[in-house]
């Protein structure tokens, strides 16, 4: 981003209050051993005794100056940045006017591969520990609730369980290797639906891009490339019919960018034409799909000219698409002030920082 | 202006003929028993001949995951990218307010198939 679009936007800054809700932030387990008083008997030992060690690491160093983290974000203790919230409090919640601040973890036990149950227990641990830890702190956060994906029956259960919580406000699903929109999963948003609640779909350790068996030689590959597997779950969902099915639910992709949203539009229309006779539950256009049942947040928004990303976000065709996210406390990090570009207009920015969410998430 | 196109009885259900009646490039189809409908033979997408495509049903569903094969001989599908057209309207079967095939008028006289121009 040049500096001169940036002193742009920090005249308007100053110039009118912005409060901003901030629809990716993570907050962090110290270490996985503290969902041990959140647990029954035998996930307890099985985390404690047996030497459980996490959901998988990406098989990736991330050679920035604090790795994964925004290096200032670290609390210097050795505890991982965005688990400690009076830090947090100051360098997000307090510094930018962040009126809602939406909480998507980062423990994603819907990636594990084996023991469901096991999985399922640790979802459950780890609402009840965000809302001690984080939801009773501070009624800026709202939170997202965790399931294993793998097991809808349960996970359904645990949504029925926690979507009363006044600051639940969605059901967390990262994206892994498969697709979402099989019917195996539908139980899942039956309950979103049944419950008001949206889904967020977020990247993982566990996302895979095309080639290279999901994890190609290079960080830099896999994380240029992550949009792929977020074309593919909003494919997925359209063509099995998902929004037919469920015609309320609405899905907010995070983290992997939206520039692609006009190709994919007309791309999947396009096969939609010559195609329709296989999906025949698909009864408009795609992209109708896409403009009225998804939401994109910003982050990491690509450091384009200005003047080209007005025109992708113009051809998206929607101004009720985009929600800002920070992603705090990681590395790659967008300021609320200073990244957006500077040629959208101030009652677009108001929306993309503001309305869209408050409007979407009934804030 | 009336145009004989054949006997009734050299265009069976789910058949189809390309004619030429002055400039004009047509495919009458037969949809049914005396039942015909005739449309301009070129495709709005990228002008192929439809009376090089296939004559058939397609798929319906009322229920996600199910589906049903209906609308037998009612539609044309283009021999180049396959989008299908409802030969009794000239529409699209996918969502379109734009796109439509011109429709001719066709009738039977005299055990003959005629167009009407
Ligand atoms: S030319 Fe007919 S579908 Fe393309």
């Amino acid at each position: 981003m040049s500096t001169k679009q940036t002193q742009v936007i920090e005249k308007n800054s100053l110039s009118i209050r912005q409060p901003i809700i901030d629809v990716d932030v993570h907050e962090m387990l110290p270490h996985h051993h503290d969902l041990a008083p959140y647990l029954e008997q035998p996930w307890k030992r099985w985390l404690t005794e047996c030497g459980w060690n996490g959901t998988r690491q990406l098989p990736y160093v991330q050679h920035l100056p604090g790795g994964v983290e925004k290096m200032d974000a670290k609390p210097g203790d050795g505890r991982p940045a965005g688990s400690d919230y009076k830090l947090m409090k100051e360098q997000l919640l307090d510094k930018y006017d962040v009126e809602h601040a939406i909480l998507t973890g980062l423990f994603y036990p819907s990636t594990m591969k084996a023991q469901y149950e096991f999985a399922t227990a640790l979802a459950s641990a780890y609402n009840d520990w965000q809302i001690e830890n984080w939801l009773d702190k501070d009624s800026r956060f709202k939170g997202s609730i965790h399931v294993a994906a793998q097991d809808p029956h349960s996970a359904a259960r645990e949504i029925d369980r926690l979507a009363s919580h006044p600051q639940m406000v969605q059901v967390l699903l990262p994206i892994a290797s498969f697709s979402y929109g099989d019917p195996f999963y539908h139980p899942i948003f039956e309950a979103v639906e049944r419950n008001g609640l949206l889904i967020a779909m977020h990247q993982s350790t566990h996302t895979t891009t095309a080639l290279d068996n999901g994890y190609p030689r290079f960080f830099i590959d896999w994380h240029t490339l992550l949009p792929q597997a977020f074309m593919s779950q909003v494919v997925s969902l359209i063509t099995n019919g998902v929004f037919e099915k469920f015609p309320s639910l609405k899905v907010i992709m995070l983290e992997g960018g939206f520039v692609w949203l006009p190709a994919l539009m007309w791309r999947l229309d396009y096969n939609y034409k010559s195609l329709r006779q296989e999906v025949p539950w698909v009864k408009r256009m795609p992209s109708e799909y896409i403009k009225e049942h998804f939401h994109f947040a910003t982050q990491p928004i690509e450091d384009a000219d200005p003047k080209e990303m007005k025109q992708v976000i113009e051809m998206i065709g929607n101004e009720k698409t985009l929600l800002f996210a920070t992603d705090y406390p990681h590395w790659d990090f967008d300021s609320p002030t200073r990244s957006l570009p500077t040629t959208l207009s101030k009652e677009l920015k108001r929306k993309i920082l503001f309305e869209n969410a408050k409007e979407v998430y009934g804030l | 202006m009336k145009y004989t196109i054949c006997k009734k009885n050299e265009l069976l259900p789910g058949e189809k003929k390309a004619v030429s009646v002055g400039k004009k490039s047509i495919v009458v189809v037969c949809t049914g028993d005396n039942e015909y409908h005739a449309i301009k033979n070129s495709c709005p997408h990228q002008g192929a001949e439809l009376s090089e495509g296939r004559v058939g049903g397609t798929t319906v569903s009322q229920e996600v995951g199910v589906i049903q094969y209906d609308k037998i001989n009612e539609v044309i599908r283009c021999p180049w990218h396959g989008f299908e057209f409802n030969v009794k309207t000239g529409c699209p079967l996918y969502p379109s307010d734009k796109t439509r095939i011109k429709t001719y008028d066709v009738q039977v006289e005299d055990e003959n198939i005629v167009i009407n121009l």
